[in-house]
């Protein structure tokens, strides 16, 4: 295993990926989603085969948020197998020409199949995503966070909306390329295009107290808590921080189930160097109840009654270790961020800190705002 | 031990069978991370009314597999680095673990873990508290209400996961009735994934400590169901929703009938058949679109006797697409040229291929096939000469199977 700038070597997951990332202005949310289900679901043919139907070989296109921008992602991957000869050798050379047919080729869809993939989209929105918890991350400038989608503006964007942003897209010449999978023969050499460095990150979290995000069509409520934490380096300040966050929503869950009754869903998405939100998504009317009862206090520092689940923590780290080399999508998170943060150190698949490191972690951690996704008075 | 290869899988295992009815799987594999399991051939299907005379109540086998994989033995297995899993389905159970240590530490444990002692009332009751009910969506909701329509008494109606009404009645005896008639050597296969020869694994097998075969008398539960006709063909409700979803069941015919008339074929064509019918079926996606209606969730099962197929979609013209899926079902036969086999068929190879190189999905998918008694590559291999003729005669009886359909209109 080798980590470079924009390559990470390994045999786990027997996957080959070419990653490619466009960072964009943080507008027109609706359109980019569309254009990345579009693109994915609905390709044109490129080269003169279909892709889709080689052996192992799979794209997708998605949309991020990434801090005050927005982060378009395609994906070529193929699976490594004796049986199968590689579609790309060179990621740099065939990997970015697959990019470039299949921006070149775009979509395949009339007006008709166009509204059949809003709705499908509009659907999945409503139905599947945890909208509450959208809110609170579309409200900090969080990093990789699934980005809020408004579904009035889902309902407007045309055809022509999408045509317009994919434009942009093609237009773009910020982001990076990146490749996942086994050692190559050749190292890779930097591009042109793509050598720019993600546009990350000073500080960006200026948002301070409590803050309401009222929505009446809210089905779920959501409370977000954003925490000064001490700054990231290295991968081994970043598995401290998830050791420790993973504490501190274990805690949260633990007191919240036995002492309140009400079941929560936490999740946490970076917003820089120095800041993460953590949202914990609850049924409706529970978010402010949530607020008052919990140890999570404004500006103050966190509970030690944290420190009690610390071996737990400690725990998953063993199981995200071990999970890393089954599922690609682990590796990519923590890849994504390492390169976001220009992390160091070698400890890439080796998750491991002290219960001394957790101490020493949360003396130096304190909740700098708080965010409420209700769904009012109903 | 012997060896099958169906060699442009470049996936081959060895197989051993036991005295006491015990089989071994082992699948050589050079990932870093080693897998072992333990796959018994009996699941959340509802057989059994009776065993040694205590009720085994709906829900006893999902309840089981939980408390075998509490949160305390989780824990316990990640601390000498191995990931437990457990998973039950309407026609098996299985436990894995997966560590980069050796893999028979951890498989030991996991084997001490398959008998009575190994859990008390206290157990139970801590691992029922956290079977929580699964929310009910518009979408489940409707599934629920179409797979209840298709049948009259099967069990399969149920599911698997029991209501919080159910685990009331579910006690420790009746988890270890159960698990001593069924966690037995000759319902036991064991599976090992990893970087191993076939005599360090039988070596290794031979150091477990292995469970003992019991037969404790029981009760069979009977049912009566009617493969003919459904219990309603249709039905809708109202609700407050965002959007309508129409759910379309179809209920296949008893499994040993099917069996009798196509053997191993039928689980050949099950692996590709809601693609090719549906899923993939240009002609079909072309239909759903002029009905402005999508193909939001399948849900293909088997458990005993019974199969079922269900597709929700959403869409604002119920109607119009419920005579549409008839129509287009009536017809079936008409759709499927030898070219969208043959382009089907390349196409489940291309996708069946990543399941062969990493453990987790390895494992996984060796079980699921092994509950039809299949080795998965033999599958893969099997599906790949599925026969024109054979396959056009399967959807003549398919598109005879009897058909429900619920309509969750918007209020």
């Amino acid at each position: 295993m080798a980590i470079q700038k924009n390559y990470l070597y390994t045999k786990a997951f027997a996957r080959r990926y070419v990653i490619h990332c466009d960072f964009l202005k943080k507008e027109n949310l609706e359109a980019y989603s569309l254009l990345a289900r579009l693109l994915t679901s609905h390709p044109k043919f490129i080269k003169k085969k279909n892709l889709l139907n080689l052996a192992g070989f799979e794209f997708n296109f998605r949309v991020s948020l990434c801090q005050t921008g927005l982060a378009f992602i395609g994906e070529i991957s193929q699976t490594v197998h004796p049986a199968l000869s590689h579609i790309f050798t060179d990621p740099y050379k065939e990997g970015l020409e697959l990019f470039r047919s299949l921006y070149q080729n775009g979509f395949d869809v009339d007006n008709h199949l166009f509204e059949n993939v809003k709705n499908e989209l509009i659907y999945e929105t409503i139905n599947f995503s945890d909208y509450a918890e959208q809110m609170v991350l579309a409200s900090i400038p969080s990093f990789l966070a699934i980005p809020f989608l408004d579904i009035e503006k889902l309902k407007n964007t045309t055809i022509a909306d999408v045509k317009k942003v994919f434009e942009v897209l093609k237009a773009n010449n910020v982001g990076d390329v990146l490749y996942l999978g086994p050692e190559l023969k050749k190292p890779l050499d930097p591009l042109d295009k793509y050598s720019l460095e993600l546009p990350i990150i000073n500080n960006t979290a200026d948002l301070f107290g409590k803050n309401f995000l009222i929505d009446n069509r809210l089905k779920k409520e959501a409370v977000g808590y954003l925490l000064k934490v001490p700054t990231i380096h290295s991968y081994h300040e970043l598995d401290i921080l998830g050791t420790f966050i993973k504490a501190l929503c274990l805690k949260f869950e633990s007191d919240v189930n036995q002492r309140l009754g009400v079941e929560i869903v936490p999740s946490w998405h970076f917003v820089d160097r120095d800041h993460v939100v953590i949202s914990f998504s609850c049924a409706l009317k529970k978010a402010n109840y949530l607020v008052e009862q919990s140890f999570l206090k404004l500006d103050n520092n966190i509970s030690d009654d944290v420190s009690s689940f610390y071996d737990e923590a400690m725990l998953y780290n063993e199981e995200r270790r071990l999970s890393m080399l089954l599922d690609a999508e682990r590796v990519l998170s923590r890849f994504f961020v390492g390169l976001a943060f220009d992390l160091e150190g070698e400890e890439f698949f080796d998750i491991s800190c002290t219960a001394d490191d957790l101490k020493d972690y949360q003396k130096q951690t304190f909740v700098q705002a708080i965010l409420l996704a209700s769904g009012g008075d109903r | 031990m012997i060896k099958s290869d169906y060699g442009h899988l470049y996936c081959p295992f060895y197989e051993q069978k036991f005295d006491n009815g015990l089989k071994l799987i082992f699948i050589p594999s050079k990932s870093h991370i080693r897998a072992a399991g333990v796959y018994i051939a009996q699941g959340g299907f509802k057989h059994d009314e009776l065993i040694d005379k205590s009720k085994i109540p709906f829900g006893t086998p999902y309840v089981l597999e939980r408390v075998i994989s509490r949160k305390d033995i989780r824990e316990r297995f990640l601390k000498e680095g191995a990931i437990l899993k457990s998973h039950t389905d309407f026609s098996y159970t299985s436990f894995s673990v997966f560590t980069m240590r050796d893999v028979f530490e951890p498989f030991q444990e996991l084997l001490k873990l398959l008998v009575p002692s190994s859990f008390d009332e206290n157990d139970v009751e801590t691992a029922k508290k956290t079977i929580k009910s699964i929310p009910e969506t518009d979408l489940s909701y409707s599934c629920r209400k179409v797979i209840d329509n298709l049948y009259y008494s099967s069990p399969i109606k149920y599911g698997i996961i029991p209501e919080q009404s159910d685990l009331v009645s579910i006690h420790y005896t009746a988890l270890k009735k159960y698990l001593q008639k069924y966690y037995t050597p000759s319902k036991i296969t064991l599976f090992v994934i990893g970087d191993y020869t076939p005599d360090e694994v039988l070596h290794g097998v031979d150091q477990l400590r292995m469970l003992s075969n019991t037969y404790p008398s029981s009760v069979e539960k009977k049912y009566e169901e009617n493969y003919a006709t459904v219990k309603e063909s249709y039905q809708e409700e109202e609700r407050d929703l965002t959007y309508p979803i129409l759910s379309l069941g179809i209920k296949f015919s008893p499994r040993k009938d099917l069996y009798e008339k196509y053997g191993q074929l039928l689980f050949y064509i099950y692996e590709i058949l809601v693609d090719i019918y549906f899923a993939k079926n240009e002609e079909f996606l072309k239909g759903l679109d002029e009905f402005s209606s999508h193909l939001v969730n399948v849900e293909f099962k088997q458990g005993s006797e019974d199969t079922y197929l269900v597709l929700q979609f959403m869409t604002e013209k119920g109607l119009a697409l419920k005579n549409f899926l008839v129509n287009y079902i009536t017809h079936l036969n008409k759709k499927i040229s030898r070219q969208d086999l043959s382009a089907c068929i390349d196409d489940y190879y291309s996708k069946s291929l990543p399941n062969l190189v990493v453990n987790d999905k390895l494992f996984n998918n060796f079980v699921s096939a092994f509950a039809n008694n299949l080795p998965y590559t033999g599958i893969i291999t099997q599906t790949t000469k599925i026969p024109y003729k054979s396959f056009q005669t399967f959807t003549t009886d398919f598109m005879a199977f009897p058909r429900s359909v619920f309509y969750l209109k918007k209020r």
